[in-house]
């Protein structure tokens, strides 16, 4: 059961790890939904975390995205210590979107991406019209356009059918710029056309940045993955590619066995 | 090279402006049309007190202007409390605090430092700073209904101390504030001459919401809505919410203290009654029945309260009863307020498609 | 020795009294705020007609442990149709705090303007009903200060025995934890909360009739009384009893004993103190738990 990430052999060319966890672990009341989980993301790709219900996924993306503390242990972000709130982890290359679609349902689609994109502006920007913030601007259309949400911009982000609403809230997440992206079940409730879509547009961003990604869809995460990782009652089960963690009888019997 | 694929299709959508593609251009419009419906009720509201304030000066009236004076500073704490609770999301019971404090600074300077109006409201904004920055590091960290409970509870205590505190007049407040001329460029107006204050507190009123509503569209104006709408997503974008609340908050103080500052020069003095829990209840009601977060809705909705009190006031005593019973039956059926009703009406496209 | 016996205790025992009242007022908030998560600003008038009615019914001749049970039973129908007429409306929006809190600040202002227009804006006192004083452990004591206590300790107690040992009490703990769950298993929702705002709104009579010998009857009577409530509440814990009755405690205490060293102007800037501290390091207060509002 590994509990440290694995020291680089000598010689072995050491790829940038971009997000490190080194024995995280948070409790509530008496049970720890994460306990002892030491991961190293290396940058670019796509990272999944898998495993069965109540396994700590979502808690541990909460404690990596500043949403949580942690009880013990440290999150590492390109080498620095991850800082305590989400706007300062946000500033330091991560962002994430949410289980549940976390946006502003008032506002028009076009608004939420811009209000997403802002940070990418000077401060002093934020006491000018809205006009000025161009840089803001031409992102949110940029991502209108990628996501193929451009003919629903004006409308309500409340509005919009499930499928729609999760592909805003994985836009959103983009719209800073980040690093990494911290993708939380991003294909929950969608229908089959649609989830294909997603899986074609995480396949492209694992080629521009450092993806994580919760999902339960296992055909996907295989597919997808370079690494996997595997939770299972708050530690880490196993990791590994997707080839020899589908093949490890320890995650299978999670999986498919009692629990 | 994603991005520039994407930038330049946009510019094939748009046509007409270079770099801004036709999806914005839409929202923008949209957008046009909900605050020109607003303004355009703001241009009637002021062309309207202005015509009045025209005829009751030709006809020698002083009651009726005094008392539109008084609504229009009173709309000032209104568009105070209007900042927190449309903007913001934030209830505040206690905003008349701020309201009395910038009443007792300026009152207090000009009784005995020196009776100048810009000392007297440079005073006023100045405690409104500094009392919006203590209240408001006490009051933002939390929301809701803590929120509105702390800011209760500080109005209740400031005012019972000034209430006990005999330097301040105590129980009686301040009196006896001298007439002072308002300098306005190369002529000056007197305080006591009302068409001419009222004309002072008229174009206060239009600059403040003409600067307020420059800030509602900005990216700052648009962090306090999308703070309104869901606070919790605010950090993971990348603004912490907390000194975002601060700001709205010393804003809101600010202003509420300014607009109590002319309230001495009005009426001649102060009394702790101006913290108390009914003032900041009525600019509550002005509020909600104006129409939350429209900033002509608390002005309007300020004007509708004062002359209504005031018309009440002459069948019977127990107008709050009257004003209790209107302001619930708002609560309950027109929680949009005027203004609100007017945005939805006039503000929107045609609905459905699209 | 003697400064114990003749200036600190007696104040204590005083606070005590107060205290006591105080956390009945504070129960009715807590159980209407944490359980039925509705903020009644109207709390106080409702304090402020118990009190009123108290006076009315002894002016009529009823005697004043006549007047103690006869109260709240009045109060009762009145709580219930505030709630089914007027909370329960804002309970099914979703903006529920604030509009709670906006519908019951203007049933609270008419109110105070119909206790005015009733009664006069004149203070009123009712007698004491129990004269004399009595001496405890070498203390001088006012009798009716400790039958205050004793009746009120009485009372919190049946509180707690009702909301924690009854089948009622568990219902309405159950519908308070999860309201779609509790109606599933059979609950009756609606009509529990109908009735426990009306026990809430009764408590709060009470405590009116209770305190009107010694703080007199007048119609803004329980507008400061409100604010000492609500703190009560935020530093016990929304929803929680035991919090209300240590809060309630705790809070009187520190009023009645630093006035004897400080102006009794400053004994609300030290509670509110208080208040804004605990929210700050533990919002949930002493014993609430975090999820509440």
């Amino acid at each position: 059961m590994a509990n440290r990430a694995p020291e680089p052999l000598a010689g072995q060319k050491r790829t940038a790890i971009v997000l490190e966890t080194l024995d995280l672990s948070v409790h509530f009341g008496g049970l720890w939904a994460v306990n002892g989980v030491s991961v190293a993301i290396e940058s670019g790709g796509i990272t999944s975390i898998i495993g069965p219900n109540g396994a700590g996924k979502s808690t541990f993306f909460n404690l990596i995205s500043g949403a949580i503390r942690p009880s013990s242990g440290r999150i590492l972000i390109n080498g620095w210590p991850a800082r305590s709130s989400p706007s300062k982890i946000r500033a330091q290359g991560l962002a994430r979107s949410f289980q549940i679609t976390n946006l502003f349902p008032q506002l028009s689609v076009f608004e939420n991406l811009r209000l997403a994109a802002q940070i990418l502006e000077p401060m002093a920007r934020g006491i000018l019209p809205v006009r000025m913030s161009s840089t803001a601007e031409a992102k949110a259309e940029a991502l209108l356009t990628r996501f193929d949400l451009a003919h629903r911009a004006e409308r309500l982000a409340g509005e919009l059918s499930h499928g729609e609403q999760r592909r805003l809230e994985i836009a959103a997440a983009l719209a800073s710029e980040p690093q990494i992206l911290l993708l939380d079940e991003p294909t929950q409730g969608m229908s089959h056309g649609d989830t294909q879509d997603t899986k074609a547009l995480i396949k492209s961003l694992g080629g521009e940045l450092t993806v994580l990604l919760i999902e339960h869809d296992i055909e996907l995460v295989m597919d997808l993955s370079k690494h996997v990782v595997v939770l299972h009652q708050g530690s880490k089960l196993a990791e590994g590619s997707p080839a020899a963690v589908s093949a490890n009888p320890e995650v299978q019997a999670a999986y498919f066995g009692g629990q | 090279m994603l991005e520039a694929a994407a930038e330049k299709k946009g510019q094939e959508l748009s046509g007409s402006v270079p770099g801004r593609g036709g999806a914005a251009e839409r929202v923008y419009a949209q957008e046009r049309r909900a605050s020109r419906s607003l303004h355009g009720l703001a241009l009637l509201f002021f062309c309207a007190l202005a015509v009045f304030a025209a005829i009751a000066r030709a006809a020698g009236d002083s009651f009726f202007l005094r008392l539109a004076t008084e609504a229009l500073i009173f709309g000032g704490l209104a568009i105070s409390t209007d900042i927190l609770l449309g903007f913001a999301g934030l209830l505040s019971l206690g905003q008349a605090l701020y309201f009395g404090l910038g009443a007792y600074a300026s009152a207090l300077v000009m009784k005995d430092v020196q009776p100048s109006f810009w000392l007297a409201l440079g005073a006023s904004a100045g405690a409104g700073l500094l009392a919006g920055l203590l209240g408001g590091l006490i009051a933002s960290r939390v929301r809701g209904v803590y929120f509105a409970l702390i800011t209760f509870g500080l109005a209740q205590v400031v005012a019972k101390v000034i209430y006990n505190t005999r330097e301040l007049g105590a129980s009686d407040g301040i009196i006896g504030i001298p007439i002072i001329q308002v300098p306005v460029g190369f002529a000056t107006v007197e305080a006591n001459s009302p068409a001419g204050f009222f004309l002072v507190v008229f174009v206060a009123a239009m600059l403040l919401y003409a600067v307020l509503s420059f800030l509602a569209g900005t990216p700052f104006g648009r962090l306090l809505a999308a703070l309104r709408i869901n606070q919790s997503r605010l950090p993971f974008l990348g603004w912490p919410a907390g000194p975002i609340k601060l700001a709205a908050f010393v804003i809101a103080a600010a202003i509420a203290s300014v607009a109590g500052g002319l309230y001495p020069m009005l009426r001649g003095f102060v009394s702790p009654e101006l913290m108390y829990f009914e003032m900041s209840t009525n600019a509550i009601i002005a509020v909600v029945i104006g129409g939350t977060g429209t900033l002509i809705g608390p002005l309007l909705g300020a004007m509708l309260l004062v002359f209504g009190k005031s018309v009440i006031g002459t069948f019977t005593e127990y107008h709050q009863i009257v004003i209790g019973a209107l302001f619930m039956a708002a609560v309950l059926f027109f929680p949009r307020g005027l203004a609100g009703v007017v945005k939805a009406q006039f503000g929107s496209p045609k609905k459905g498609t699209g | 020795m003697e400064y114990i016996q003749f200036v600190l205790a007696p104040q204590m025992l005083n606070g005590l009294s107060f205290g006591v009242s105080v956390i009945l007022m504070a129960l009715g908030l807590t159980i209407i705020f944490g359980l039925l998560d509705v903020i009644n600003m109207a709390h106080g008038e409702f304090y402020a007609i118990g009190a009123y009615t108290g006076f009315v019914l002894l002016g009529a001749g009823f005697s004043f442990w006549a007047v103690i049970a006869l109260v709240p039973i009045l109060m009762l129908p009145l709580g219930y149709a505030v709630q089914r007429f007027l909370v329960r409306r804002a309970f099914n929006s979703g903006d529920r705090h604030t509009l709670s809190l906006l519908l019951t600040l203007g049933l609270s202002m008419i109110v105070a303007d119909l206790l005015r227009m009733g009664f006069g804006p004149n203070t009123v006192r009712p007698e004491t009903p129990v004269k004399g004083g009595l001496e405890l452990l070498g203390i001088f004591l006012p009798a009716y200060r400790a039958t205050l206590i004793a009746l009120g300790s009485a009372i919190i107690a049946a509180v707690y025995l009702l909301v924690y040992r009854t089948s009622l009490g568990a219902m309405i703990r159950a519908a308070a934890y999860d309201r779609n769950m509790a109606a599933s298993l059979g609950v009756p929702v609606e009509r529990v909360y109908s009735a426990t705002f009306a026990f809430g709104v009764a408590l709060a009579g009470l405590s009116g009739v209770l305190l009107s010998p010694v703080f007199s009857v007048f119609p803004t009577m329980g507008h400061d009384f409100l604010v000492l409530a609500f703190t009560v509440v935020i530093v016990g814990g929304l929803g929680s009893i035991k919090g209300a009755v240590l809060a309630g405690l705790l809070l009187t205490q520190i009023q009645a004993v630093s006035s004897l060293f400080i102006s009794p102007v400053w004994s609300d800037p030290i509670v509110f103190g208080i208040m804004v501290l605990v929210l700050m390091l533990r919002p949930q207060g002493l014993f609430g738990k975090i999820g509440y509002a």
